[in-house]
């Protein structure tokens, strides 16, 4: 127990030293206040929520708007934030439901091994032979254009990943000494997968769930880009982009520039995280970086 | 015969993921959809066109009749035919697949020569400031949204330089004075073949802006993984020992630990293939390139099912062969596999 | 005559735990055409021995202290070029696994080739004359099949006789085995034992010995070095120290040895862990687990005292048995 605390305080001790994940987490924190505040954070929240104010179309950004305005005269500062709020909970939640989904699949193939988990490990490859946002461009098309849609779209592509990665994480811990001795001495499957399983495969999930939220982000923003994703008249930074577009090259750059830079940027910043994460929880990776 | 039976298995894997494939995509165009006749219809369908529909797919038939069906029809290369356009999927898809891969192969090739060397140096020196410059820009390339850079990319080399086109596969000119004699579809070939070197250049030139936006998640995980292989690699046990027996930095660095740190690194391939097309499926649009990734945006919009899943098939079809393709000449590289 | 002396020799690593210091004064000497063991329990620092004198340390360690004296030259002043050319060509070594330490991905021919390539200007044909040579030397059947066979395709002994091979091809004046059986069985161990005292005979080969195995030291060894926590605390010749070990901890450990004729119930095991490393040590390091232990040995820290010549021993017990 002694060693585990060592290991955690040494752990958060290396990640702060990483100054790219420290900037990143200060980014990500920030990122996410102005899209939980937002209402409180612009003058404009009602044009954040998508109303139009056709008094002041395509404005260039300036004082008033200094992200400018859209063709329907939205400030895209309220713009921006109000889209944070579907754009980061978009790939949270990706994450987050893949995890729920793949995690406990992938430690029954662990757990049981057999025929189960070579049945398990066969349909994890069959979801991994599609080329990514393929089959979620499918499933979303095929379930409705919708925020929520597209989210469980691409859920349902991500979940193989972490399935794999559960499985391996609990044949490692399967073997351990205490889990041979709690069977033998006939603790219950239940009470060893919750208890002695589940704690010990939750670190490097968590890890590759961190890295993995930024490029759910792109993939998210890449389903709303084609229209499969948020719907107006509310917008995501994908949906910014795509409505932007037709304007980009005929001077009005603002409109798909500042959400482009949202996306680039917070994505970065999961990926500084992510890795930061991943070196500081791992202490052979650590000696090699 | 240990490469003949690594063969056979991964042949046998390959196969039984197509099918898996082939189910899966049944269920997503047939169970998940409330209504897959309204779906196949098209957008604000009239009723007699979905019950026409609905005949025409069996869908008053049980499942498994109509995976029977599906299969069948699958099976004698029939894709179907949209109910947008009226089209034949075959005959579309025969137009714009060897687009997409046309573009997909160069941003892979794009990848590899720029990745790969540039993750060996960076494995090599560990911590030095082309290191960090380089994990930045690995970092950068994967976190670019590609339809995002895609405006960039055009905004700076059209717009402000006027270096490359804006987009399409060929200038007017070419497609009036010069034309392609369709072969194969991959114009850089059929030009060349042709000896119509004016147009391959055009082609050429087309071609650049796209590839390096789609190739830049693929430099990116390029970098990453060669970089993350080399520095595996250089802490063997048999590179301390070739130092020990006095080979030189150079020997170490770029004969004996390329090899193999490069073996895995082959896994980018397949990787940078499938980045590739799904970048092209994002930004074929936004340069009116005529690929299946344009086909499928446009099928979206237009509420265009059949299309959609046939080209989602069809494209996994081929990552599964690029894939099969990687393994098997991974397994040739590698005296472990090929030899007992 | 001393061919290579190291004195000393101190050597620390850095890591999220602290500094450990693995070497903490090591002192031996290698005379020329003696095979020497370095012996001691995992983490004694034996291992970080071998590859402080080949300039082969992680990139996390720091020699801070001491010599190594090789033909008069101290090692550790060496820029990395001059050192560059005594690896593989004066000094080379031989690792635990062959498995590892011989690259999968090339052939046992070519990879001699490479040595014998950065180490002499011989044309192609010259070099391979020189590997098939070497290949029989070491004992592997078939010198000319051998040259195109990948590693994984040999047994383990004859991978470890490959790797001599190899190390052989620049004709060193020193080889480093560092622990060359462990990885092996027990009958083909013995080979490989035999192999580098044959070697040793022939070729005038000075060898140092990395072990954990007293077994092996008896066998193979003329002279050994008993390691304990970063230092030497008993070294001389391997028949004056088998016979009347004088550390409380080589005793320990000859007690743990099986011998003929004892059963399971003789073997003493010592009591206590090896210290880490990481902690400050003022006096003896084994002073924790020694059943002579005095209340100066949390203090002192026990020089090497001279008992016979050649025979040396840090333990205060023998202070006083020194003359001069």
């Amino acid at each position: 127990m002694k060693a585990a605390r060592i290991e955690v305080g040494s752990s958060v001790w290396f990640l702060l030293r990483d100054r790219a994940a420290v900037v990143s987490m200060a980014f990500l924190i920030a990122v996410a206040l102005s899209a939980v505040f937002a209402p409180y954070l612009t003058p404009y929240a009602n044009q954040g929520r998508g109303e139009p104010e056709l008094t002041a179309k395509f404005k260039a950004p300036g004082i008033a708007h200094p992200f400018g305005t859209d063709g329907l005269g939205r400030d895209q500062v309220a713009r921006l934030m109000f889209g944070a709020r579907r754009s980061l909970s978009m790939g949270i939640l990706v994450v987050l439901a893949a995890i729920i989904i793949g995690a406990p699949i992938g430690m029954a193939a662990g757990y049981m091994g057999g025929w189960a988990d070579e049945a398990i490990m066969r349909i994890t490859d069959v979801f991994l032979a599609f080329p990514p946002l393929l089959l979620a461009i499918a499933i979303a098309a095929a379930l409705g254009a919708s925020y929520i849609n597209a989210v469980t779209a691409i859920a349902v592509t991500w979940w193989p990943w972490y399935a794999r990665l559960a499985r391996a994480q609990t044949l490692s811990v399967r073997e351990r000494a205490y889990i041979e001795a709690a069977r033998s001495i006939g603790v219950r499957d239940r009470v060893i997968i919750l208890r002695h399983i589940l704690p010990n495969i939750m670190t490097p999930i968590i890890v590759q769930g961190t890295l993995d939220v930024g490029t759910a982000i792109l993939v998210a923003a890449g389903l709303s880009f084609i229209g499969l994703g948020t719907q107006a008249p509310f917008a995501d930074w994908g949906v910014m982009i795509s409505d932007g577009r037709l304007f980009f090259l005929s001077g009005r750059w603002w409109m798909s520039t500042f959400p482009g830079l949202a996306i680039f940027l917070t994505a970065m910043a999961f990926n500084f995280l992510g890795d930061g994460v991943r070196v500081a929880a791992d202490p052979r990776l650590r000696r090699m970086l | 015969m240990a490469f003949l039976s690594f063969l056979f298995r991964r042949l046998g894997l390959s196969l039984f993921v197509f099918v898996g494939v082939l189910i899966l995509t049944f269920i997503v165009s047939r169970v998940i959809p409330s209504n897959p006749a309204a779906l196949y219809a098209g957008a604000r369908p009239r009723p007699e066109q979905v019950q026409e529909i609905e005949k025409k797919l069996g869908l008053d038939k049980p499942l498994s009749e109509q995976f029977r069906v599906y299969v069948g029809d699958l099976l004698v290369g029939n894709l179907g035919e949209s109910y947008h356009s009226r089209r034949s999927i075959n005959t579309d898809l025969r137009l714009f697949l060897p687009a997409t891969l046309e573009l997909v192969i160069a941003a892979v090739l794009i990848a590899l020569v720029l990745g790969i060397p540039t993750g060996v140096l960076a494995g090599a020196y560990p911590r030095s400031p082309f290191d960090y410059a380089t994990r930045f820009a690995a970092v950068a390339g994967v976190s670019a949204p590609s339809f995002w850079l895609a405006l960039i990319a055009q905004f700076i080399f059209f717009s402000q330089l006027g270096w490359l086109p804006l987009g399409g596969r060929v200038s007017r000119d070419a497609t009036l004075f010069y034309p392609i004699a369709a072969q194969t579809g991959f114009y850089l070939i059929d030009a060349a073949v042709s000896g119509n070197w004016k147009a391959w250049l055009d082609a050429l030139h087309h071609l650049i802006l796209p590839a390096l936006v789609l190739s830049a998640y693929p430099v990116g995980i390029t970098i990453r993984m060669t970089q993350a292989s080399m520095l595996e690699v250089l802490s063997e046990t048999y590179i301390t020992a070739a130092r020990a027996a006095g080979l030189s930095r150079g020997v170490i660095l770029f004969k004996l630990a390329l090899k193999n740190a490069i073996m895995p690194a082959l896994t980018v391939v397949g990787l940078s293939f499938a980045y590739s097309i799904t970048g092209a499926f994002l930004v074929e649009t936004i340069f009116s390139w005529p690929g299946v990734g344009k086909y499928v945006t446009e099928a979206v919009l237009n509420v265009d099912f059949p299309v959609i899943i046939a080209v989602t098939l069809v494209v996994t079809l081929v990552y599964i062969l690029v894939n099969l393709l990687i393994d098997l000449m991974q397994a040739l590289l590698d005296p472990r596999v090929r030899l007992v | 005559m001393t061919l290579l002396k190291v004195e000393n020799l101190h050597v620390q690593f850095t890591t999220p735990f602290g500094i450990v210091r693995a070497l903490r004064g090591i002192d031996f000497e290698l005379d020329k055409g003696d095979i020497m063991g370095l012996v001691g329990e995992t983490g004694c620092g034996k291992s970080v021995t071998g590859r402080s004198i080949m300039r082969l340390l992680d990139e996390n360690a720091e020699v801070t202290e001491g010599r190594i004296i090789f033909n008069k030259t101290d090692l550790l002043r060496l820029s990395e070029r001059e050192m560059h050319a005594i690896r593989g060509d004066r000094i080379a070594m031989i690792f635990q696994d062959p498995a590892t330490a011989l690259n999968p991905l090339f052939t046992i021919g070519g990879q001699i080739n490479d040595v014998l390539r950065a180490h002499s200007p011989a044309p192609a044909a010259q070099r391979r004359k020189a590997t098939l040579e070497l290949l029989a030397s070491v004992g592997l059947p078939d010198p000319a099949q051998m040259m195109d066979v990948y590693p994984h395709q040999l047994s383990g002994g004859q991978q470890q006789r490959a790797m001599i091979a190899l190390s052989l091809a620049a004709e060193p004046e020193v080889i480093i085995a560092d622990e060359p059986t462990t990885a092996l069985d027990v009958t083909i161990q013995a080979q490989i034992l035999d192999l580098l005292r044959t070697l040793q005979r022939e070729r005038a080969i000075s060898v140092i010995l990395i072990t954990h195995d007293l077994g092996i030291v008896a066998e193979t060894c003329q002279k050994v070095a008993v390691l304990y926590a970063g230092r030497v605390v008993e070294q001389g010749a391997v028949a004056a120290i088998f016979a009347g070990p004088q550390h409380p901890y080589s005793r320990g450990l000859l007690a743990a040895l099986p011998r003929p004729g004892s059963r399971g119930t003789d073997l003493k095991v010592i009591p206590g862990n090896v210290p880490s490393g990481l902690e400050r040590i003022d006096g003896c390091a084994f002073a924790p687990r020694c059943e002579f232990v005095m209340e100066r040995c949390h203090r002192l820290q026990p020089p090497l005292f001279s008992l016979a010549a050649e025979h040396q021993a840090a333990c205060l017990l023998h202070e006083d048995r020194v003359h001069g």
